[in-house]
């Protein structure tokens, strides 16, 4: 399968007064697939995601979207150009409810709803599609850590992304949790949205991601398949030694 | 019992109910005689559509502005300088200072607008006080002497009266007119946008909401509605100086907001409804023996809303059992989920 | 030249009053990230404390400045206690801005009921001496204060670098989980902190009511212009307070000389809007 990348990153480099969070990082995401990026913490993958999101520029670098070079885009032009993304600290809207969470996202993105008919529709059928629509009364403050985190996946699907970034989307999940979450991801997936997702639960990355960029100290050291990555000896010494104690946890 | 006939009997309850109040309002300057009372009802409906018109910028977009006394200041005196100086018609005098108001604000407010929190409530505080310093410097502002409106006799024209009864009115209307039209945008595309940026500035960005642009949105509705109350309270004292923007002003407007409830466009009316009486009446009977015993009160107030109530009046009374029980035994309000499944029903319809 | 050195002396012992003013108040939103939108009327209470014990009971005001330092601290310290810690935990800003806005209202207003709004003074045998420099005239009550001033700022400034306590507080400022978590009492600190900051706003008033007239909005101006001094000195710095301070007092009496004495209020405003525009763009810029 040729297709082109749907998102290529070339060379970024982030340098914050002194350090170097991330140094010449290049990949690209395939269309219609789920990429995993992977490291211990402090590798830059949180840098990364957030060049790559817009949240701020690339000291050196360009990041191009389906070809068009989207580097100086700002953080707000994202969901028209249909990306949509998730924090790892989640950010619910807290004194509103799930429904109105997901309703003030659904007016905006390049399909933004036109009307409250509309907004309040999609939200219904994107909480129905998160398995959310039971709470959807419930304040958003009020609930616990994997509803939050669902919240965060509605709120981006409201925006009919093709791309979808998510930041740890399954820390602090207990297994239950997390598979329930990793089928949610792949039911994403199986619509029609590209996924690049950060984490640190193996048994998700080996589940899900096709293809797997290992980032160290601010560098990318292998990329491939999960096994390929899993069993590439650097990695193995760098990041899985401590990993596959984690992925217990 | 049908759920469509269920939300119907809901909606009519609700509309008697407020039908009424708004009866037991209109029909108060014919029991109430006393140009003091009636001054006390038309102080309420100016204070709480500026307390409104703060509220959209602060309790829903949550950057606190502690100068818009000063907006209102403006929007008077534009509208009085216009009318002194060119004798134009008091009423487009009004809309030329809403709309002065509203371009001062946007054009001074948009590189302000990096600025969050704290820092743009101190902004706010010195941007307001700059205004009055400029007028107090300024003899075209007449200085600190302020501005009169011509007399003359009592004319729809030229809105004034000798008595206080059409001033009740026009400030009645002109507080459900600025209640109505809050409502909608708490309701619409722009007030979610606003209230994501309140909750999460990042997440607003995230899902698509540029900051900047609704914040300046919303500055600029709120100083034009700031700026109408200016017009308004012109009209009505036909009298404005400088002291009509200092600090204390600015700070009065947020009051009622507050203790009502921030959240909620319901809130600075609620408010003002149950604390400018009140400080009316001390201030009235107190303050020749006591002086500031009325603002005393209202600091009170405050600080046992902020400490015990922070939601404000309306939020508690949103989680009380009294709600509860005027929503089931009065209002017969049916479950939430019944009255959206209506609602769906009826955009279905629509769509056929 | 000699108004110009004149209005430079005054500028500098006025703005002293700027810096002490606002160190008390960046010390409070560097450790709690609060705005203590009552730190003028705490000035004020300050002055009527001062008033209080010169009238009533013979003390001399500088004497009584450790007495009112002392009773600011513990009434900083209470309504901490009782009013903000409480209203932290809601992590919103609008409450906690009109806790302290309210608490302004509170005390003008108390002291506008208890004191009525005439003005009062203190003057003292000393107070109408004038010290002869050259060609400038300063009032000795405005030296001494300014005496005071470099004192309290250098044992601020060793009290926050060199102690145990210093350090926690700079801790907490920095980080209060992290702070928490290695032992600090986050609590305790912020009473302190807050306790703190009004005994410096306390003293302040306690300094001026030799050559300032005492009554109930007196501190509101000074209130304002801490917060100038915050924002333009940098949070968290002492010598930025006290530096800003310094310029403050400088500005005002320089635009009262070469421009007009009416304007100089808007100058200092105008001034303040643009230099804080003005940083919080190169900030965002910088990412």
């Amino acid at each position: 399968m040729a297709e082109a990348p749907i998102i290529e990153v070339k060379n970024i480099t982030k340098r914050f007064k002194g350090l170097t969070a991330v140094r010449e990082v290049s990949f690209s995401v395939r269309e219609g697939g789920i990429t995993g990026m992977i490291g211990p913490n402090g590798a830059g993958k949180s840098t990364t995601f957030n060049m790559i999101c817009g949240y701020y520029p690339p000291t050196e670098g360009r990041i191009f979207y389906k070809g068009q070079d989207i580097t100086d885009k700002k953080a707000y032009e994202y969901t028209n150009m249909k990306i949509a993304r998730t924090f790892q600290i989640m950010k619910p809207l807290k004194n509103l409810s799930v429904l109105d969470n997901v309703v003030a996202s659904s007016y905006f993105g390049h399909a933004g709803a036109k009307n409250v008919k509309e907004a309040r529709e999609r939200a219904m059928e994107v909480l129905q599609f998160t398995g959310l629509y039971e709470k959807r009364h419930v304040l958003s403050k009020d609930m616990g850590t994997p509803d939050q985190k669902r919240l965060e996946m509605a709120r981006a699907l409201a925006t009919r992304p093709e791309m979808l970034f998510l930041d740890e989307n399954m820390a602090g999940l207990n297994p239950a949790e997390t598979e329930d979450a990793i089928r949610l991801i792949r039911r994403i997936n199986e619509s029609g949205v590209t996924i690049l997702l950060i984490e640190h639960i193996m048994q998700a990355v080996v589940s899900l991601c096709e293809e797997v960029i290992v980032l160290h100290h601010g560098e990318k050291i292998a990329e491939g398949t999960p096994e390929q990555v899993m069993n590439d000896p650097y990695v193995m010494e760098v990041y899985l030694g401590t990993k596959k104690e984690d992925a217990h946890a | 019992m049908d759920s469509k006939r269920a939300v119907h009997i809901y909606h009519r309850n609700l509309a008697i109910a407020v039908g009424l109040i708004l009866l037991v309002f209109a029909l108060i300057p014919m029991a109430v005689k006393s140009p003091y009372l009636l001054n006390i009802f038309v102080l309420v409906f100016y204070m709480s559509t500026l307390s409104m018109a703060w509220n959209l910028l602060g309790g829903m977009t949550g950057q606190n502005s502690l100068g818009h006394a000063a907006y209102m200041g403006l929007g008077a005196y534009a509208c009085c300088l216009l009318v002194v100086k060119t004798g134009a018609n008091p009423w487009l005098a009004g809309i030329f200072g809403m709309v002065v108001v509203g371009l001062v604000a946007g054009i001074v407010f948009y590189p302000c607008f990096i600025l969050r929190g704290p820092y743009f409530t101190l902004v706010s505080i010195a941007f307001g006080e700059s205004i009055r310093q400029v007028i107090i410097n300024s003899a075209f502002f007449g200085r600190a002497s302020g501005v009169g409106l011509p007399f003359g006799s009592d004319s729809w024209v030229h809105f004034r009266f000798t008595s206080k009864v059409p001033y009740y009115y026009v400030g009645l209307l002109m507080m459900i007119g600025v209640y109505l039209v809050m409502k909608k945008i708490d309701r619409s595309k722009m007030g979610f946008a606003l209230k994501t940026i309140r909750e999460d500035e990042d997440a607003a960005a995230a899902i698509g909401i540029n900051p900047t642009r609704y914040k300046i949105m919303a500055v600029v509705i709120s100083a034009m509605v700031a700026g109408l109350v200016g017009f308004f309270y012109a009209s009505y004292i036909r009298y404005i100086d400088p002291e009509l923007m200092i600090q204390a002003k600015s700070t009065e407007s947020v009051l009622p907001a507050i203790v009502g409830g921030a959240a909620y466009v319901e809130g600075p009316i609620i408010g003002g409804l149950i604390m400018i009486p009140l400080s009316e009446y001390l201030r009235a009977n107190f303050s020749a023996i006591l002086p500031g015993i009325n603002m005393l009160m209202y600091a009170v107030a405050l600080l046992v809303v902020i400490r015990f109530r922070p939601a404000g009046i309306l939020g508690w009374y949103m989680n009380s059992r009294t709600k509860a029980f005027v929503d089931e035994k009065i209002l017969r309000k049916p479950p939430l989920g019944v009255l959206e499944e209506v609602e769906m029903m009826g955009y279905r319809k629509g769509e056929a | 030249m000699s108004m110009f050195l004149q209005a430079c002396v005054n500028g500098l012992l006025m703005g002293g009053f700027y810096s002490l003013m606002g160190m008390g108040q960046n010390i409070i939103f560097g450790v709690m990230k609060i705005v203590n939108f009552c730190h003028g009327e705490m000035l004020m209470v300050g002055m009527y404390l001062t008033f209080i014990l010169y009238t009533y009971l013979g003390i001399d005001p500088y004497l009584a400045v450790p007495i009112v330092a002392v009773t600011m601290f513990c009434l900083g310290s209470v309504i901490q206690h009782t009013l903000i810690t409480p209203s932290l935990g809601t992590k919103s800003f609008t409450n906690l801005l009109f806790l302290t806005v309210g608490l302004g209202l509170l005390l003008s207003n108390g002291a506008l009921v208890i004191f009525g709004s005439e003005y009062r003074s203190i003057r003292t045998a000393y107070s109408q001496t004038y010290i002869q420099l050259g060609p400038v005239t300063m009032a000795l009550p405005r030296l001494i204060s300014f005496g005071v001033l470099i004192v309290v700022t250098i044992a601020l400034f060793a009290f926050l670098k060199y102690t145990t306590i210093g350090k926690q507080i700079r801790a907490v400022s920095q980080n209060p989980v992290g702070a928490e978590v290695v032992g600090i009492d986050v609590k305790k600190i912020y009473i302190l902190t807050y306790g703190l900051g009004i005994a410096l706003a306390g003293t302040a008033g306690a300094l001026l009511t030799q050559f300032y007239t005492i009554f109930p909005t007196a501190g509101a101006s000074f209130g304002f212009r801490a917060l100038i001094v915050v924002v333009v000195g940098g949070l968290g710095s002492i010598p930025g307070a006290f530096m800003a301070g310094i310029f403050l007092g400088l500005l005002e009496t320089m635009s009262a000389l070469f421009i007009s004495p009416s304007y100089s209020d808007l100058i200092v405003f105008m001034t303040f809007i643009v230099i804080l525009v003005v940083r919080q763009t190169m900030i965002a810029r910088r990412k």
